[in-house]
Parts: C-alpha cells; sequence; structure tokens
C-alpha cells in the first residue's frame, strides 16, 4: 500500500504540474501587427512597401481614365468598349475598377498611417540615437507626404472642384488618420467636407516640408524635398492659393536643378526610355511584370506587323492642332500610323508619349510601361504662370509661360489665360490632368469632328458636358457605401446606390 | 479522509432514503473482494426485490439488514453480479468475477473507461469490423457508406490514394470544415488516418451524433466524432495468429456520358456545317475513316482497364494474465483504372501491448506505422487530366502515326508526342517522362500509464503522436520536348506532427443501486506543420535526373506554423438501478487558433436517459426486449480553421521596389475570433421487440451559431474584407434504423437491417441585417430560410423551333421568358439543392450452415449537381471539329420547324438549369458471400482453428439517372473531370491457427 501511495503522489503530481501549452502562437511568414513597428529599420521596410504599393497607383488606368472623360481622345470603331462607362458617360457605382482605385488608395493610406503612427511612438519614446531619429523623422516626412498625395488624388476622382467659397459645404472624402480595422460598421466615418479634406491635406504637407530633407535630383526614385514642394504647387493651385502656388512652383524653376529638354531627339528619347531630366519624382519600375500600369490603349499593337496597329483610342483633332511645327513635343507625342482595328483599316495619329520602355521588357512583345512621371518640372512653369496670372502678376505669368514655349520651340505668346491653359494641353496632354483642369477652370467641353470620324465609334463620338457637370465626379463605390452606414446618405450626386 | 467523508455522506443519504426493515431480519455483515483478494470498495450490496441497498466500504466491508429467507445482489461495475441466498447467514463473504462479456460488449465514449453500450445516454451507432476489415478500398470510410443513419459518406474518386468526404447531419458550417473529429483509440487524429490504417486492425468504429456523446470533445467536435478503436487481445485468449489474402481487380463504375463515334461525329459535323458536304478535304478524310473502320476508343486508351489489387494481412493476438497482445502486419496494393499513374502502395504495422505490473499499475502502448508510395493523376479538365482527353478526343482520330501499307490498309505506328489536329500531348508519353513519386509515412501512437490505488478509482496519464512525413519528388525529363518546364527537379516536403498530452482521473462508484462515475481531465495539444520546396533546373541528360544534378533553383517555400489547444473537462454520470441516467460534461478549451479576447470557450451537455425495460412493470411484458428513452442537449465548437493565425493583425512582405523586398499591412487584427458554435438538441427511443426487431428513431435540432463570414469592410480601414463570427445554421432531421431477424433457426440466420436519415439545412441568420448574399460565378445564393447548397441558376424554357434560339424564364414573371442572357435571370430552382436532405443504406445477411451472404446498398436523394463537362460535350458554339460531343447532340436545331433542346449552332454555351443533372442514386456497396470449415473438420487437426474463404465485390450495381460519371459527387454543387469512382470483385482467404 506504501508503493502505491507514493506512486499515486508522484502522479498526481506530475499531473498537477502537467504539460499545458502555450495559447500565442505566431507565424514565421508574417510579422505579429503589434511588433512590426521598432526600429527605425522597420520604419524603412515599411516605406518601401508604400513605395512600391504606389508606383503604379498613378499611371495606366489611374491616369488616363479621366482623361477618357475629357475631350482628349476618340474611340476607334469596334474598340470593344474598353474603358468605354468613362467615355461615354455610362458609369455605375458598381464599376468594379472605380472600386479598385478607392480600395487601393485607402489600403496605402493604411499603411501611411501605421507607419505615421509608429514613427511617432519610436521617436516620442527617446530610444533612438542621434542618427536614427533623423531617418525615422525623414520616413514620417516621406509617409505625410504620401498621405497628403493620396487624398489629394482622392478628390481629384471622388470630389467637386475645390472652391474655397463652398468647400465647407461640399463632400470630401472621409479623413482616417489612424490604422484601427475593425468589422463594427458604427466606428465607419463620414465623408466630411472638402475643406476638412483639404486642411488635412496641408496639414500633412506641411509635415512633409519639415522633415523631408533629401534633395532632389532629376528622375529621381524616391520623395525629395522637391517632390514635396511640387505637390504642395500643384495643391495650392487646386485650392486657389495663388501666392503659395507660385511661390513653391517658381522656386523649383528658379533653382534650376531640372532644365527643360530642348533638344528633340533628347526630347523624344526621354520619353521612351524614361531619361527625361524633367522629372521630380519618377517611381522606379526594374521590369514590366514588377508593376506599373500599362498604357497599350494607345499604341496596341496585336499583330505584331508594320501598319496595323490596333489602339482603342487616339487624340482629338483639335489636340493635334495645337502644336505648331517646329514644336519639339509633336514628334515625341504623336505618331501617325496606319491601323487596322478588327477590319477597320485607315490612318490615324496614335499617341505615343507612352510608348513602353524597351528595357522593362523581359520578353520580346513590348507591354507598353513606362515609369510613370509623377511630378515634372514643366508643370511647375505652368503652376508658376497660373498662380502669377491669376495673381494678376502678368510680368512673372509670361516670364514662365514663355521660358516653356521657347525651350519646347513653340510660339511666344502672350500669358493670358487661354494661352496658359492651351500650353498645358500641348505639354500635359495625356498625363491624366484633363478632368481636373476642367473642373477647376468651371468650363464645359465637346468632342469634336475628330482625325479620321470613319474610323470613330459612333457612341460617344461627339458627347458634350456643360461646365460644372456633376458626371465629372466618380462615385462612391457600392460596396464602400453598402459596407459604411454612415455613407449611406453620401453618395455623389447623380449616382443611385441601384447601380 | 476524503474517502471517509465521502462514505459517511453516502452512508447518510441511504438512511434518508429509508431502509425498509421487518421482523424477520437479519444483520448480515462481509467483505466484498475481487479474485485477487483486494476489496472492492463502493460495491453496491442490495436486497432482491426491494429498494434496499447499501455500498461496501473502503475496505470492502458491508452491513445490511435482510429478511433471513431472502437474497442478496453484490454489484459492482466491471464485475458479474452475484446472487447468494441469505438463509440466516449473518457472515457473507463474496468474490466477484470480473465481467468479460460486460466488457465485451462494451464502447469508450469520451475519454474514461469503457462504457456498456446500453448504458450510454448520447446518439452513439457503431460499426464492427466484420463490415470494415474486408472492403476492397485503401480507405475504410468508404465502407461507413450507408451505415449509419444521418452520415453521408461520397467516395468521390477512383484514385486509389484518395480521400473519402463525409457529413454528419447536414453541413454545419459555412466556411470551416464540416468534415467529422477523427479519434484513433482515444487520440484525436487527422482525416487522413483513414486512408493510412489497415482495416483489418479495426475492432469497431463508432459514430458519436448528438452534443451530449460529444461535448467533451469540445472545441472540435461541433460535426460529430468518429471514434476508431483498434484491436487487442482478449483476457483469457489463446494466442491466435490469423492470416489473410485478398485478389482481385478494380474497373470503372460506370460511365454515363454518351457520346458519339467516329461515323456519327462525322454526320453530325456535316449537319452542322453543311459546307463540310462539298468541302474535298473533309470527305477524304471521312472516306479514309469510314473505309478503314477507324473508331478510337479514347476512354479505353486511358481508363478501364482490369486493374490488379492485392491485399495480406498478419495478426497475432492473445493475452495472458497480465497482459494483452495485438500485433499484426499488412500490405496493400492497388492500381487504378487510369492506364497512367495511378497507383497506392501501403504497408502497415500495428503493435497494441497493455500490462497490468501490478494490481494497481497497468501501462500499456497503441502503435501504427504506415509507409505508403502512391501516384496520382491530374484531374479536371486540363491537358495533363486524362478526363478531358477521354472524354472528348475526336473518335475519328488515333494517337499514333497511321501507316497504309502497301495492300491498302492501315496499321498504326509510334505514338505522337503531340497530337497535329489538336496539339493535345499524348498522356501516356506524358506520364512516363513526368514522374511524381509520392511517399508517406504516417505514424499514431500513445503510451500510457493508469493507477487503481483504490478500488474504482483510476488516475491516468497517456502521451500521443499523430504525423505524417510527406515527400514529393516531381521530374521533368529533359529530352521530352512539348512540355516547356523540361529538365527539372522538383522536391516538396511536408511534416506534421500532433502531440498530445492526456490527464483523467475517474472514480466510479455504486451505492447500493446508485452508480455514479466522475471524470475529471485536462488535454494539451500541439500541432506542428513544417513545409519546404524548392524546385531545380538545368537538366540535360534523362539518366542524371536527380535533384543534385540540377544547375539552378527556380522556386522554393518553406516555412514552420504551430497551434496549439489547453482544455479541462469534467464529466458525470449517474443512474440509479440502471433504469435512469443522468451524463453531463463540461469543457473548458483555450486554442491559439482564435483572438486575444476569445482564447477560451465553454461548452458543455446534459443528458438524460430512461430505460423502461428495467422498470419493475415491464419485467412480465414479454415482447419488449428493451426499451429506452433519451433526450440530450449540449454545445460543442468548430476550430477548423484553415489558417492557424487568422486571428492577427498582421504584416507581410509586400512587392519590391528597386529590387528591394517592403512591408505591408496583410491581414486584420480579430481579437474577437472565436469558435463556431453548434447546440444540438437530441431525443431518442431505442429498443428490441419480439426479440427481433431492434429499432432506434432519434429527431435532432443542430443549430450553428457564431459563423465564420468574411465581412465587407470600409475600405478607409485599409482592408476590403476581415473574418467575423457573425451567421446562423441549422440542421433539423430524424435518424431512423431498423433491424430485423427474419429468420433464426440453427442453421439459417437471415436479418435485414435499414436506416434512412431526413436532414433539412437552413441559414437562418447572415451579416449586418443582409438576408441573401449572390454568387452568381458558382450559381448559389445564400438566403435566410433557404438550404446552404440550394442552386440559383437561368431557368431554360427550352429551344424556340422558329430560330433555334435558346429561351430562359424571367424570375418574378409567371411563364415570360426571354431570348436575352443576363444575370438578372437567375433564380431559385424551386427548391433544388445540391445537399440531398434524404439518404440512407440498407443491408441484409443471410447465414446457412457454414456460409454466409451479405449485402450492403446506400443511396442517397435528389441532389442536382452542375455538370462543368458539358461546356465540352454540348458546346453549341465553338468547338465543332475541335472535340466529340455526347450523342444527344444529333438533335441540334438546324432548321425552323424543328422542335429539340440543343440551340443553333452559333450560340453561346450558358450555364442554365440544362447543366445540371440529378445525383440521386442506390448502390450495392459491398457483397460478400463466405464460407467456413465447419468446426467439426478443423478439430480433427490442432494446428488450424479457423478457415474461411470469400468474395466480395464493391460498387457492383447502381442505380441513377445522373449523366456525369459516377453519381458519388462529394460535398460540392458542381464537377468536373472527376476520376470516375471504380468496382471491384476480389477473392479472399483467412486462416485462424
Amino acid at each position: 500500500m506504501k508503493k502505491i501511495f507514493y506512486v499515486t503522489l508522484a502522479l498526481i503530481a506530475s499531473l498537477v504540474a502537467f504539460n499545458s501549452c502555450d495559447l500565442n502562437k505566431y507565424p514565421e511568414k508574417a510579422l505579429n501587427t503589434e511588433e512590426a513597428m521598432e526600429s527605425a529599420a522597420d520604419c524603412n521596410n515599411f516605406l518601401v512597401g508604400i513605395y512600391a504599393s504606389s508606383k503604379s497607383l498613378f499611371s495606366g488606368f489611374y491616369m488616363y481614365s479621366t482623361d477618357f472623360m475629357t475631350d482628349s481622345y476618340h474611340a476607334v470603331k469596334n474598340y470593344g468598349n474598353w474603358d468605354g462607362d468613362y467615355y461615354t458617360y455610362n458609369i455605375v457605382a458598381s464599376d468594379s475598377n472605380i472600386e479598385s482605385v478607392w480600395f487601393n488608395y485607402f489600403a496605402v493610406i493604411g499603411n501611411c498611417n501605421f507607419l505615421i503612427e509608429g514613427t511617432e511612438k519610436l521617436l516620442s519614446a527617446g530610444t533612438l540615437n542621434a542618427a536614427d531619429t533623423k531617418t525615422v523623422q525623414e520616413y514620417y516626412g516621406v509617409a505625410c507626404f504620401f498621405r497628403a498625395f493620396l487624398y489629394y488624388r482622392l478628390t481629384q476622382y471622388f470630389c467637386k472642384d475645390y472652391d474655397p467659397e463652398t468647400a465647407a459645404n461640399v463632400f470630401g472624402v472621409p479623413v482616417v488618420l489612424k490604422y484601427e480595422p475593425t468589422g463594427d460598421s458604427s466606428k465607419y466615418p463620414h465623408r466630411g467636407t472638402l475643406q476638412a479634406t483639404y486642411d488635412q491635406i496641408d496639414k500633412d504637407i506641411a509635415e512633409a516640408e519639415k522633415y523631408v530633407l533629401t534633395a532632389g535630383s532629376p528622375d529621381y526614385g524616391y520623395i525629395s524635398a522637391d517632390a514635396v514642394k511640387a505637390l504642395k504647387a500643384r495643391v495650392a493651385l487646386t485650392e486657389h492659393k495663388w501666392a503659395d502656388a507660385y511661390a513653391a512652383a517658381s522656386a523649383l524653376v528658379d533653382a534650376g536643378k531640372y532644365p527643360l529638354v530642348t533638344d528633340a531627339a533628347k526630347y523624344a528619347d526621354g520619353w521612351i526610355n524614361d531619361n527625361l531630366g524633367e522629372a521630380i519624382w519618377q517611381p522606379i519600375i526594374i521590369d514590366a511584370s514588377d508593376g506599373g500600369s500599362a498604357c497599350s490603349y494607345f499604341v496596341h499593337n496585336t499583330s505584331g506587323k508594320e501598319g496595323e496597329d490596333d489602339p482603342q483610342y487616339f487624340p482629338e483633332k483639335w489636340v493635334l492642332d495645337l502644336y505648331g511645327a517646329s514644336d519639339i513635343r509633336y514628334d515625341a507625342y504623336f505618331t501617325e500610323s496606319d491601323i487596322n482595328m478588327r477590319g477597320n483599316v485607315g490612318k490615324i495619329t496614335m499617341l505615343t508619349k507612352f510608348p513602353g520602355n524597351p528595357k522593362l521588357n523581359s520578353s520580346a512583345a513590348s507591354r507598353y510601361v513606362n515609369m510613370p512621371k509623377v511630378f515634372r518640372i514643366s508643370e511647375m512653369y505652368l503652376i508658376a504662370a497660373e498662380a502669377a496670372s491669376e495673381n494678376n502678376d502678368a510680368t512673372n505669368a509670361a516670364k514662365y509661360l514663355n521660358a516653356l514655349q521657347k525651350a519646347r520651340g513653340a510660339a511666344i505668346s502672350a500669358a493670358t489665360k487661354d494661352e496658359i491653359r492651351a500650353e498645358r494641353n500641348r505639354e500635359l496632354f495625356g498625363e491624366g490632368f484633363r478632368l481636373s483642369d476642367i473642373k477647376r477652370y468651371h468650363i464645359g467641353f465637346s468632342r469634336d469632328e475628330g482625325q479620321n470620324p470613319a474610323l470613330i465609334q459612333e457612341l460617344g463620338h461627339k458627347i458634350s458636358q456643360p461646365a460644372d457637370s456633376p458626371k465629372f465626379v466618380w462615385p462612391i463605390p457600392t460596396n464602400e457605401i453598402s459596407a459604411n452606414p454612415q455613407m449611406a446618405d453620401e453618395q455623389n450626386e447623380g449616382y443611385s446606390l441601384e447601380d | 479522509m476524503l474517502m471517509k467523508k465521502a462514505k459517511l455522506f453516502f452512508s447518510a443519504l441511504f438512511l434518508m432514503l429509508g431502509v425498509a426493515l421487518s421482523a424477520q431480519n437479519v444483520n448480515v455483515k462481509g467483505v466484498v473482494r475481487d479474485a485477487a483478494g483486494n476489496p472492492i470498495p463502493g460495491a453496491g450490496v442490495l436486497v432482491q426485490g426491494t429498494s434496499t441497498g447499501v455500498a461496501a466500504g473502503l475496505d470492502g466491508e458491508y452491513s445490511i439488514t435482510a429478511p433471513a429467507n431472502g437474497t442478496l445482489v453484490f454489484k459492482a461495475v466491471g464485475y458479474k453480479d452475484s446472487v447468494i441466498p441469505v438463509q440466516g447467514q449473518s457472515q457473507i463473504n463474496v468474490v466477484l468475477a470480473e465481467d468479460a462479456e460486460a466488457l465485451e460488449g462494451t464502447i469508450i465514449v469520451g475519454y474514461g473507461s469503457a462504457r456498456k453500450i446500453g448504458n450510454v445516454v448520447g446518439s452513439v451507432e457503431t460499426v464492427s469490423s466484420s463490415d470494415i476489415s474486408e472492403k476492397p478500398t485503401a480507405n475504410i470510410a468508404d465502407a461507413l457508406q450507408g451505415k449509419v443513419a444521418g452520415l453521408q459518406v461520397f467516395n468521390t474518386s477512383g484514385e486509389p490514394q484518395s480521400s473519402v468526404s463525409l457529413r454528419l447531419r447536414g453541413e454545419s458550417s459555412i466556411n470551416l470544415s464540416s468534415a467529422p473529429l477523427y479519434i484513433l483509440d482515444g487520440i484525436p487524429v487527422s482525416s487522413g488516418v483513414f486512408s493510412s490504417i489497415n482495416p483489418n486492425d479495426i475492432e469497431n468504429i463508432s459514430v458519436l451524433k448528438d452534443a451530449s456523446s460529444t461535448a467533451i470533445y469540445g472545441s472540435r467536435a461541433a460535426n460529430g466524432v468518429i471514434f476508431v478503436t483498434t484491436k487487442k487481445g482478449k483476457l483469457g485468449e489463446k494466442p491466435t495468429v490469423s492470416a489473410r489474402a485478398q485478389y482481385g481487380i478494380s474497373m470503372l463504375t460506370m460511365y454515363n456520358l454518351d457520346m458519339m463515334n467516329a461515323s456519327e461525329l462525322l454526320a453530325y459535323e456535316e449537319k452542322v456545317n453543311p459546307a463540310n458536304l462539298t468541302d474535298p478535304a473533309f470527305q477524304a478524310k471521312k472516306a479514309f475513316v469510314l473505309g478503314n473502320g477507324i473508331d478510337f476508343n479514347w476512354t479505353n486508351y486511358l481508363f478501364d482497364r482490369s486493374a490488379p489489387l492485392y491485399q495480406a494481412d498478419l495478426s497475432l493476438r492473445g493475452a495472458t494474465e497480465r497482459t494483452n497482445y495485438y500485433l499484426s502486419f499488412g500490405f496493400y496494393s492497388e492500381e487504378g483504372t487510369s492506364k497512367i499513374n495511378s497507383s497506392t502502395n501501403r504497408f502497415n504495422v500495428r503493435s497494441n501491448v497493455n500490462t497490468r505490473i501490478t494490481d494497481w499499475l497497468e501501462v500499456g502502448s497503441n502503435l501504427g506505422l504506415a509507409f505508403s508510395k502512391y501516384h496520382t493523376i491530374t484531374t479536371g479538365w486540363y491537358s495533363q487530366s486524362p478526363m478531358l482527353c477521354a472524354v472528348t478526343e475526336l473518335p475519328y482520330e488515333v494517337p499514333f502515326q497511321i501507316v497504309v501499307n502497301p495492300d491498302g490498309t492501315v496499321s498504326y505506328g509510334d505514338v505522337h508526342l503531340r497530337y497535329p489536329w489538336d496539339n493535345q500531348i499524348d498522356l501516356h508519353e506524358y506520364y512516363k517522362n513526368n514522374t511524381n513519386d509520392r511517399q508517406e509515412v504516417n505514424v499514431t501512437g500513445q503510451a500510457y500509464l493508469q493507477l487503481a490505488p483504490v478500488k474504482g478509482l483510476k488516475i491516468r496519464s497517456a502521451e500521443a503522436v499523430d504525423a505524417f512525413d510527406y515527400t514529393n519528388e516531381s521530374i521533368n525529363k529533359p529530352s521530352y520536348t512539348p512540355y516547356a518546364y523540361r529538365g527539372r527537379n522538383a522536391q516538396a516536403f511536408q511534416r506534421y506532427y500532433q502531440l498530445s498530452t492526456t490527464n483523467t482521473i475517474e472514480y466510479t462508484t455504486n451505492f447500493g443501486r446508485h452508480n455514479v462515475t466522475a471524470l475529471l481531465g485536462q488535454e494539451a495539444i500541439l500541432r506542428h506543420y513544417k513545409y519546404f520546396n524548392a524546385t531545380g533546373t538545368g537538366l540535360t541528360d534523362d539518366r542524371l535526373t536527380a535533384f543534385g544534378t540540377t544547375t539552378a533553383i527556380s522556386s522554393w517555400d518553406g516555412y514552420n506554423e504551430e497551434s496549439t489547444f489547453n482544455s479541462y473537462f469534467l464529466n458525470l454520470n449517474y443512474n440509479f438501478d440502471e433504469r435512469y441516467f443522468l451524463d453531463a460534461s463540461v469543457r473548458r478549451d483555450g486554442s491559439s487558433l482564435f483572438g486575444a479576447n476569445h482564447k477560451y470557450a465553454t461548452f458543455y451537455a446534459i443528458g438524460a436517459m430512461w430505460k423502461v425495460k428495467h422498470e419493475a412493470f415491464m419485467q412480465n411484458v414479454g415482447w419488449v426486449n428493451d426499451l429506452n428513452v433519451n433526450l440530450t442537449y449540449g454545445t460543442t465548437g468548430n476550430s477548423g480553421m484553415s489558417s492557424w493565425y487568422a486571428s492577427l493583425g498582421l504584416v507581410g512582405a509586400g512587392s519590391k521596389y528597386n529590387n528591394i523586398s517592403g512591408w505591408g499591412l496583410s491581414q486584420v487584427p480579430n481579437a474577437d475570433l472565436t469558435w463556431e458554435t453548434v447546440a444540438t438538441t437530441n431525443f431518442a427511443i431505442s429498443g428490441r421487440l419480439f426479440d427481433r426487431v431492434g429499432f432506434d428513431f432519434q429527431l435532432y435540432n443542430k443549430y450553428s451559431s457564431n459563423l465564420l463570414m468574411e465581412l465587407p469592410f470600409s475600405a478607409t480601414t485599409g482592408h476590403s474584407s476581415g473574418w467575423g463570427n457573425v451567421a446562423e445554421l441549422s440542421n433539423r432531421g430524424i435518424d431512423l434504423s431498423l433491424d430485423v431477424d427474419i429468420i433464426r433457426t440453427k442453421n439459417f440466420l437471415w436479418n435485414v437491417s435499414a436506416n434512412v436519415n431526413y436532414n433539412r439545412n437552413r441559414i437562418e441568420k447572415l451579416y449586418q441585417g443582409l438576408d441573401e448574399l449572390t454568387f452568381i460565378d458558382k450559381g448559389l445564393k445564400y438566403q435566410v430560410g433557404h438550404d446552404l447548397m440550394e442552386v440559383f441558376v437561368a431557368k431554360k424554357a427550352g429551344i424556340d423551333p422558329e430560330d433555334g434560339a435558346p429561351m430562359w424564364y424571367i424570375p418574378g414573371k409567371d411563364g415570360e421568358t426571354t431570348k436575352e442572357w443576363s444575370d438578372d435571370l437567375y433564380q431559385f430552382w424551386d427548391g433544388k439543392s445540391a445537399n440531398s436532405p434524404w439518404s440512407g443504406g440498407f443491408s441484409t445477411n443471410f447465414s446457412w450452415g457454414n456460409w454466409g451472404l451479405n449485402a450492403d446498398f446506400s443511396w442517397i436523394g435528389d441532389r442536382y449537381i452542375w455538370l462543368n463537362e458539358r461546356y465540352y460535350t454540348r458546346n453549341t458554339y465553338n468547338l465543332l471539329g475541335q472535340r466529340n460531343f455526347e450523342r444527344c447532340m444529333m438533335n441540334i436545331w438546324t432548321k425552323p420547324g424543328d422542335v429539340t433542346d440543343i440551340p443553333k449552332y452559333g450560340t453561346p454555351f450558358r450555364f442554365d438549369t440544362s447543366v445540371y443533372s440529378n445525383a440521386a442514386f442506390l448502390r450495392l456497396k459491398n457483397i460478400t458471400l463466405s464460407y467456413s470449415l465447419p468446426k467439426k473438420v478443423l478439430e480433427k487437426n490442432k494446428v488450424v482453428s479457423g478457415f474461411r474463404v470469400y468474395v466480395t465485390g464493391r460498387n457492383l450495381l447502381t442505380a441513377t439517372k445522373f449523366e456525369g460519371y459516377d453519381p458519388e459527387v462529394g460535398y460540392s454543387n458542381g464537377t468536373a473531370g472527376l476520376y470516375p469512382n471504380s468496382r471491384q470483385i476480389v477473392g479472399g482467404i483467412e486462416i485462424q491457427f
């Protein structure tokens, strides 16, 4: 009996001290969010992630979809209705591309918020050494830049034009500054006012100006102090802050760091090989498979045969007519070609501004990917001219306008509103500015007869829109509105929930 | 101290219950002992025919007042009752014999000791070894088909190494696993055990259906529990060697796709495209094909051979006074009906040894090892899948070069590596040059230590492992030019192990007629999964294909994953006089799978049973042999998550920028993520009448809540969706089983049994107030009040005889039709579903002298299955001249006035009601004819103690209207290119020494 007693005691003791498992388990191929931001190196990894996921958010569809909603292009007959909903204004709130734009922008904003919160926490903990402190501050600034820029872009798609008089009364986009994902729909935000959105954009730009100290250089692949300034100029122009816009834009021009290209061959080559030297920020793309959005719609060639191009869209006639004979941009941007679009044969002038960088094609066939030129110095000339003109500073308006015209071999003109606008079209055609410009100018448009009317798809050929048309604004995606009860009554004018 | 107090407590209790005393009484004292002389504490001492009773103390001593002419009944769990007349004695010492028979008819439910089958409160059905061991299939789950009411089993593939899908009483989850929990000898194991265990090692399989029997398994038992018990030596059994060998063949079960032959297809191509009538090339081809009698059978080229199947087992079992043992070795080999790359070879070893070292210490181990080496084909509609080729290749083409001999006859030359007419690769050649070598080692084992310091108390500690190691080496030979990725060697390794520790304390006692068992336990489980793969490229010589001879690595991956469970449980089982039973369990489970706020959850169950036959008033009702009524209620959980880290916020490596990998937020944290819960109410009446008719009727209501669904998030959170415990689902139904001995004489026995289940599945709640969610591409719509798998489809209204265009009914507009296809045409199809509410089976057993004939049928009711095959075989859009078609296509509409259901050529293929087929079936699952040598004959020799020969057939007959290959389609609403099921005929010999 004694033995039984001891063995029992031993077993009971072992039962009491039983082997229980640790219930906190973490994967090896991913990090726990709570432990993912503990050093300057961690912050850098997130920043690289933000660069990586945003490199394709400013080109391809993100760029041309809004141009399709203007007087920029005509669609070729039998174009297969590729993105025809934008071209013919049949946009519905359940449009899957618009859903992706909305989601992809907010996904990167979420990462920015996470990085901003993380850097703030690291900096306030005071555990970093001096060098790391400076580095982390710079990361913080760049994250603020991205957040500001993405919110600004969202307003361009989803909001009416910013007017200081009315901005407090129109919808903005929901401003979320903390990464707090939840399934609790009662915690989701309202849209807020456009003024509130821009206040936040301004605040972030101010932070970025303070902390992004890296000097820029031509075609730089990362965010520099110059890129922050370029964003500031673009946003200030939208906000009618003429003096701020002028100051930022002219400072960039006057620093002379980004000389305008004046040579026709060099200019054309710059668009093909992404070595223009005019870009203030040009996201780095290593290979077409590595991201970046293609612009095949303008130069597509399915058959691979000479004279059988089959682009879906080509520029309207008035666009081509903007250029004078000695303008170096014309040959860089446009090419006359024999097309064969599903049996529709003829000559048209195609947009070849984004022909695809051959160095990015790992296979022989062109994949139509170029590195996006998100900010270019020529836009700063145009912002400086427009801001000066709005500020009744005709001298400086002419100074910047004419400098650009001279460099490109265009006729030198007076700095009238119309001439500044025409120059903006000439210089920035196809780069996704047109719809925002139309909204800012408060003008309407009508599509023209076209280069080759026989080759133009009938539907949408001569479409027109009045000034300040509500259709210039995209709908808030249906899946957002159905997931977020706060936005149930905040759809843009002219779009229904049922769409 | 504790025991003393308990004794006092229970003694007091009995006093309160009142002990009837009478004048002629004597006081009887004594000690109750077991055969070894140890006292049996708590043994019941009853005065027969009265309610008087006491319990023996710790030392086995008792004292009772009984009529001098009365009779005492001594009872203890695990011992035979002893009935002793008092005859005026005042001292009666009793030795109770162990009840071997009682142990025989017992099963283990949950963690404790075995219980008498009739005394289990919950709903449990048991399938015995004879139903399992001789079936010609590598997967024993197949043998359960049609055997258990409410258990649907589908063997969806003829691949020898294939898994079987099981559902017990319907689908109880939307996104998590609906498969039951598998327990092997008390250890939770993965479903792979069914394809890796030797069927001959199984003693029985119990299916635990209600919460009372499953709640003790808590967090993983929501879909029921399948409890597999392996054999062990029986106490007092002589060593017995049993050897068995069986050999047989496999064939295709059926082939319900009725394809055209060469001349029909040529005629069809002329009918649809009249230009062929005058096309000289077509006509020349036709003349050549018909003139030379070319009509190639692609199915026979790739399938439908008599594939061999071989199985051999050797086992030894027996017991000494203190040790029982079961040792076995098994070999199983099966080739698939596909003529290429489909086979399995399996070796099994098992050792179950239990020994009682002392009277109070028992140790034992169960160890099973399996090694499998197998090959599998690609299924589905891919060019590497023989299915596509076997069905749709052109019968007027042959895979060989055609040689025209000088005498004008034709003969076949070398095989085409790629067929010149459609660029399809020849699959015999493909699999010869692109090999897969899959090997798997499975280990399930446990060792335990059990102490019985005092009678009735068992303290047990068990350590167990369930593990597999899988490797796959695939080689793409460099000389095989048709394949773009040639010259490669890819290696994949998986290792999984689950370690579990289970500690229990069980105390069983009886005080008079009160029988109590209490079990307290703790369990910890660790699961670990390791994965690694690498693909090497650059092989240049077919003779040098080792991984080490590759020159570069093109892709690789590797990681470890872990998940854990900690559990505590308590079970109380009480019965009064084996008449009134109460059973209560509670289990608290913690798991790493769930969110920080909900790592732990509690499950519980309570059940009551009344054994009516044990009432005094039933003793004289001779025609009722047994009658039980029980009612149980309880909750269980489902933790069958595909990801082990679903509750965590995760940051993953995102895409690269300037060739540097960045990080990004990849998964939403959900600290509230928790178990799905199923609450089950079960009511049952079971019994046996006239000593001939056994019956079991069960009524159940399974209500699943907290079901996980992917909720759409506001994009402003940075995510598009996240998992939430939101939805609810119910399964309500009836299980009915009947078992009748129709003839039972000395030499002749005929028994028939049948079972049927009706299950109604219903979505009760979705999320965010939505009452419907549509998945048009899957042909499904979740709607509150409807079945989870209800078909959502455009209803075809026929073909307009005027223009040959298909017409569809417009939803909501009575009888109105349209020819305009759109997503708006989708609607529910009059309640038709891919789930059948009805299923069942029946068996018949004859035995006449030494002959036995046993047949098992299984059946399932209407299920509407989407036949993706028809995208090819009934295509009217663009496959003319490229593919073969079903015969019914000969009726294609060609001119106004044609009344047909095949639209005109050029009509786009639409997934409407015409792609669905009813997969209801009745199948002769297994039939066995056997003969045993009579005992008389065997008695003469002293070596052989048993000799039996048998013939078994599996899936021999099937009745179905299904127009796919085989109606055993798994839990899916569609099928495309499945490996057709197989049937077997096997003969075997079994000898015992």
